[in-house]
């Protein structure tokens, strides 16, 4: 069969006189197209109306059985194809849950009633579009809300040759900022508010091909751009496309918000008063620079970035035990502040083997207990890539096959457990091990695929495994490599949304086809530059520190809100451990937890559970039930790390955080500790102006101002007792927003 | 912010919510299709939906599914009465509930394959399958929300009160089962859990109390210190992040100043005649709490049976271990708990006027082995068991399904959990197929089964 048929047809279809349609192209083309096999109709997993087609046209010859051979001559019917039930259905007919979905002289009619007519046809399902290629005219169009809708075209190319194919893929849109009509029309969507910026893409499908064409919709009037010229390069890299988008960016914010967003983002606390009397009173022209260097080399760093890597590599105790807790804690801790090179650190873990007491690495493993869970995990935390799709059913959003999933778990499958002891509480409970174990490769391991049942050569998404028994520090091997296609770019991806609050691909772990990045300029800077400094992570977060883009504020400029927030900066809700340990170091009332040194902050804690605080009571907790500071960072979104995913700690605003500040024991019992902040100012008989900046500076990084001073003597001179007074002041603090979030 | 889905022609959750509400008007939906005019009148009938879990699992021959003509060591030693149904019998140890068989459905033929109670109680209380058949299935972000928490997102209760209540128990085997909360659909779902046991003297909301300290004129000298911080952060507002927490703040004060909700816990304000109806157990005053919160706009009310599975004062596990055989348990405390609660919630609703925008479900995570074993105990059996509802749109003196003549498989229309769930979203006026987004943004239906049409009135 040739493989550019299709074009053959195609460049015929005017006469209709060569090769007629077949199955296995035109006609899963228009069942696509016109939806027939999406996931709410004849896509589901369990059909509809007793009518199962593969899920977006997976399988065509599940799809030729159904429609052809199954109840015969009902769905198509080769003597009168004008009585084929798939016909009638279509065009409305007969009674069909779907609609109508298309006309009696239509294109996807014409091709249908062809296919039927000629005998059905089924074509070639293992050989479709070959090597030709599903492009549009232009990969970006611009429009403007003067004209805000064009038609879009779609062509099939190979060898210079090209043929039209607009009027048969399947559209869709990346967001509901935009519509796409079947004719290719591209227009405002429901969500588009008329005459602001819209961004957005539209995304093409034949068979198995998929293209992405990105979209903007422009305001008529464009403002100016008043800044300099940029210097930096994150800078650089952003203001053209900024500018063509018709972007303002922010101004830059001031140094009261420059100080606490860097100590947020890059050490996780607040800076005490006199840090943020130092350096507000620095008027050197590189105080900022000179602020990112002195962070970057603090003891809290190495804490607050392990934290991020213990959530995604599913650092907790029931799994691990407190032992292997504390061991990848540590073992992560010490990576960073020794700044190891992060594929080194991918390659550590990946080919990990031995004792998870003694080579902590291992538990990377001892947590991810089948073949399935590691190629998951691994896929998305190292590589970007969600790739639990592909385990039942290609993905539908991406290349990926169900072969690729499988070929991954099966470099996977030799990891094996040797579990010297486990004394579990609960012999129940197969997720609990307490205890040594030794993780092994176990030779000659065999993994087939789920479906076909064959035994799957290892591969590493489109890599074919070298020849070795140990596919698992191959496949570390391959991570690591610093030519690999993924690692750089979704970890310099990751590091920016850790920075910033958001991706350039957002979720920052699901790089894909039909999730474009939102700037692929600086996401390509940002990676050649991760590349650059062999993969350490500090380089890169100097880079991002400094540039204006990262220093600016977070209101909208005049050209409104950008949700991509590469040209304003993002509110983020403090984390669960930022939020209670800037809670202690603002009231002074300090956490003491048992078995650990004083001064240890929520942020050092290694796992999900932590210690029993000093004086809390019975010892804690019986199974299932938590320590009051768990359920304070459980209620702020601290997560249970059950899931290779950022996603698991949330960042919703919920009225149980909001009834924790008004009527939570947490807060008040701080607020009221005899040994806190407050104590000593009245015990020293601090006076009430004094009080105002003290608290001020250590609540919000700042000076009152003046207006604020007055207002706040005014309430402390009210009378009744100054404690309380006093008290009462500093929780209007601590319940407001310039305290809780991070902007 | 909807995305690419599997659906194909954009259907966005916003975009399939408003087609659920052309569907209530009578409009046929393009992609949706229309439904039958006796689905459209049904839908939505229900405001409120208790949903009354019977944690441990009842046995359905014990219970409202007897088989009197069966072997003896499968009818077990209980005897059937008449009921106001005729042919449906119900337990002689639920004599309360004879009069009612003639306003309820029962479901003879629900089923599954989860034989562990986490994985079946997680079923239960979502409607969607577990992807193992765990004994301690871990609670995590990737299963699915409990079906109160559905509602909050997608028909949420009027401003300033909460649409999901759960009460008194964290239910749990060994570990605790998945399904009592938001999951996915993040922490603002979450129920407003009440811990605290109702049939003990102070009962009342911890959330919703100030420390003893801070007295109102302190809590309002607190709110002038926050004005004071605020004033000079008045930009904030023009962000929604910053609005957001300022709406719950401002929540969270009108809800410990204000006296709806709160007062919806204290039953010292109810007649103290109707809190001995109810009976004076945990669970029958916890009954009682979810008619008062139904009463104040509550959509969604979880009333947990019991918090451990078995025992001889705890759930419906009567396997007969460690000598303690099932019949006692059953007549001296599963039955007469039983008797007591269930008939006077719904004698209470119904004289209230409330029953009709209502839906009770009393409904276990499975049933029980047709066959008695020989510890005197019938074990986990999720092949087929009951569920009863009333009011809120579903017929009258029904009996949907049968099991055979034992009990042990359906023997007509067999259900199962995700349909029972449809059906509860349906008669919320929620059209089932309407997607979310899991914790990997993957398109999931509310529910995956079929409105069960036979109950609906």
């Amino acid at each position: 069969m040739n493989s550019l048929g299709l074009l053959a047809y195609l460049a015929c279809c005017g006469a209709m006189v060569a090769d007629s349609p077949r199955f296995s192209h035109e006609v899963m083309a228009v069942l696509s197209r016109v939806g027939c096999n999406s996931g709410p109709c004849h896509g589901n997993l369990n059909g509809k109306g007793g009518f199962k087609l593969s899920l977006r046209g997976d399988d065509a010859t599940w799809d030729y059985r159904v429609l052809v051979r199954e109840q015969t001559g009902r769905r198509v019917n080769i003597s009168q194809p004008g009585e084929s039930l798939i016909l009638k259905k279509a065009i409305g007919a007969v009674p069909h849950e779907g609609g109508k979905l298309f006309g009696p002289n239509s294109r996807e009619y014409q091709i249908l009633s062809d296919w039927i007519a000629a005998g059905c046809p089924q074509g070639d399902p293992g050989n479709t579009l070959a090597d030709a290629r599903l492009e549009f005219d232009s990969p970006e169009v611009m429009l403007s809300w003067a004209k805000p809708q064009t038609k879009l075209r779609l062509w099939l190319s190979r060898d210079g040759a090209r043929s039209e194919v607009t009027d048969l893929v399947a559209w869709e849109t990346t967001n509901l900022s935009l519509s796409i009509e079947r004719d290719g029309t591209v227009l405002p969507g429901p969500l588009a508010k008329t005459g602001q910026r819209v961004e957005g893409g539209v995304v093409a499908r034949l068979l198995d091909r998929q293209v992405l064409c990105r979209i903007a919709i422009l305001p008529t009037q464009k403002a100016a751009w008043t800044e300099p010229a940029a210097i930096h390069p994150v800078d650089i890299a952003l203001e053209p496309r900024l500018k063509t988008l018709g972007i303002v960016p922010s101004p830059v914010a001031s140094d009261e918000v420059f100080l606490k967003r860097l100590y947020l983002d890059l050490l996780g606390i607040l800076p005490t008063s006199e840090e943020a009397k130092t350096f507000l009173a620095d008027k050197r022209p590189d105080r900022r620079e000179r602020l990112v260097d002195a962070l970057l080399v603090r003891p809290e760093f190495p804490d607050f970035w392990a934290i991020k890597w213990a959530d995604v590599l599913r650092v907790e105790e029931k799994t691990l035990d407190a032992n292997g807790v504390r061991g990848i804690h540590g073992w992560l801790r010490r990576a960073f502040a020794e700044n190891k090179p992060l594929n080194e650190m991918a390659r550590e873990l990946v080919s990990s083997r031995g004792s998870t007491y003694e080579h902590p690495e291992a538990n990377f493993y001892r947590a991810l207990r089948d073949p399935e869970n590691r190629t998951e995990a691994i896929a998305q935390v190292f590589l970007g890539i969600r790739i639990a799709c592909a385990k039942c059913h290609n993905h539908p959003f991406d290349r990926w096959k169900q072969e690729d999933y499988h070929a991954l778990a099966a470099a996977l499958s030799p990891i094996d457990y040797k579990v010297l002891e486990n004394k579990r509480g609960d012999n129940l409970d197969k997720h609990e091990f307490v205890g040594d174990q030794i993780v092994f490769l176990r030779r000659g391991s065999r993994y087939s695929h789920p479906v076909t049942k064959k035994p799957l050569a290892p591969a590493f998404l489109g890599t074919a495994a070298p020849k070795d028994q140990d596919t698992p520090a191959r496949l570390a091997d391959w991570i690591a490599d610093p030519k690999n296609p993924f690692f750089a770019r979704a970890q310099a991806n990751r590091i920016w949304r850790h920075m910033t609050g958001k991706g350039l691909v957002d979720p920052e772990d699901d790089f894909r086809i039909t999730n474009p990045p939102s700037r692929p300029e600086l996401l390509d800077l940002l990676t050649l530059e991760f590349q650059r400094a062999d993969f350490q992570i500090k380089p890169l977060i100097r880079m991002i520190a400094t540039s204006r883009a990262y220093q600016r504020s977070a209101q909208p400029s005049i050209t409104g809100d950008d949700p991509t927030h590469t040209s304003q900066a993002m509110l983020r809700a403090l984390t669960a451990e930022q939020l209670l340990d800037a809670l202690s170091r603002t009231t002074g009332s300090e956490l003491r937890f048992e078995g650990l040194p004083r001064g240890t902050r929520v942020g050092q804690i290694p796992g999900v559970i932590s210690p029993a605080t000093v004086g809390s009571g019975p010892k804690r907790n019986r199974r299932n039930t938590l320590g009051e500071v768990d359920r304070f960072l459980r209620t702020f979104g601290k997560p249970e790390r059950l899931l290779s995913c950022d996603c698991e700690r949330t960042e919703d605003t919920t009225l149980a955080q909001a009834l924790q500040l008004v009527s939570g024991e947490m807060v008040q019992k701080m607020l009221t500790d005899p040994e806190n902040r407050l104590g000593d100012m009245v015990h020293e008989g601090i006076r009430d102006e004094q009080a105002v900046q003290d608290l001020w500076l250590a609540g919000l990084s700042r000076y009152p101002t003046r207006p604020e001073t007055e207002a706040a003597m005014q309430l402390l001179e009210k009378g009744g007792d100054r404690r309380l007074l006093l008290e009462d002041l500093l929780w209007g603090i601590l319940s407001s927003r310039e305290f809780l979030l991070r902007h | 912010m909807s995305r690419l889905s599997c659906d194909g022609p954009l259907l966005s959750r916003r975009l399939a919510l408003r087609a659920s509400m052309a569907t209530f008007a009578g409009l046929s939906v393009p992609g949706l299709g229309s439904l039958g005019t006796a689905r459209a009148a049904n839908l939505g009938r229900a405001k409120s939906v208790i949903f009354l879990h019977q944690w441990g699992g009842p046995g359905q021959h014990e219970t409202f599914d007897m088989k009197p003509n069966a072997i003896e060591s499968v009818r077990g030693a209980f005897k059937p009465i008449q009921s106001s149904l005729t042919g449906v019998p119900v337990c002689e140890l639920l004599p309360g509930m004879a009069p009612w068989m003639n306003k309820v459905t029962l479901i003879r033929s629900l089923n599954h394959t989860m034989k562990n109670h986490n994985s079946a109680g997680y079923y239960s209380l979502t409607g969607y399958a577990p992807p193992s058949d765990d004994q301690r299935l871990r609670d995590s972000r990737d299963l699915f929300p409990a079906y109160g928490s559905i509602v909050d997102r997608l028909s949420p209760a009027p401003s300033g009160v909460p649409t999901f209540a759960a009460l008194p128990h964290v239910i749990a085997d060994g570990s605790i089962t998945p399904g009592q909360h938001a999951s996915f659909l993040g922490k603002k779902h979450d129920p407003l859990f009440v811990g605290a046991d109702p049939n003990k003297s102070g009962y009342k909301l911890p959330e919703l109390t100030l420390p003893s300290s801070v007295t109102p004129e302190r809590l309002a000298r607190r709110r002038e210190a926050l004005r004071i911080v605020e004033s000079q952060a008045a930009d904030l507002d023009n962000l929604e992040k910053a609005r957001g927490v300022s709406e719950q703040l401002e929540r969270a004060f009108s809800m410990v100043t204000s006296t709806r909700v709160r007062d919806a816990f204290d039953l010292s304000r109810e007649d103290p005649a109707v809190r001995d109806a109810y009976g004076r157990t945990t669970y029958g005053q916890s009954c009682l709490v979810a008619r008062r919160l139904v009463e104040v706009g509550v959509r969604f009310v979880n009333v947990y049976f019991h918090k451990s599975i078995g025992g001889c004062d705890g759930g419906w596990d009567t396997h007969g271990f460690r000598e303690k055989p099932m019949n006692p348990i059953l007549k001296s405390h599963l039955l007469p708990i039983t008797n007591q609660t269930l008939p006077t919630l719904l004698n209470d609703l119904q004289e209230r006027g409330l029953l009709d925008s209502t839906l009770v479900v009393w409904v276990g995570e499975f049933g029980r082995s047709p066959k008695i074993n020989n510890l005197q105990g019938r074990d986990h059996w999720p092949q087929c068991y009951t569920a009863l509802l009333a009011g809120g749109g579903v017929r009258k003196g029904h009996v949907h399904g049968a099991s055979d003549k034992t009990g042990a498989y359906p023997a007509l229309d067999p259900c199962k959990p995700e349909d029972l769930s449809a059906t509860m979203f349906h008669l919320l006026g929620i059209n089932p197929a309407t997607e979310l987004r899991d914790a990997l943004d993957r398109p999931l239906a509310i529910s995956p089964g079929r409105v069960i049409e036979g109950v609906l009135a």
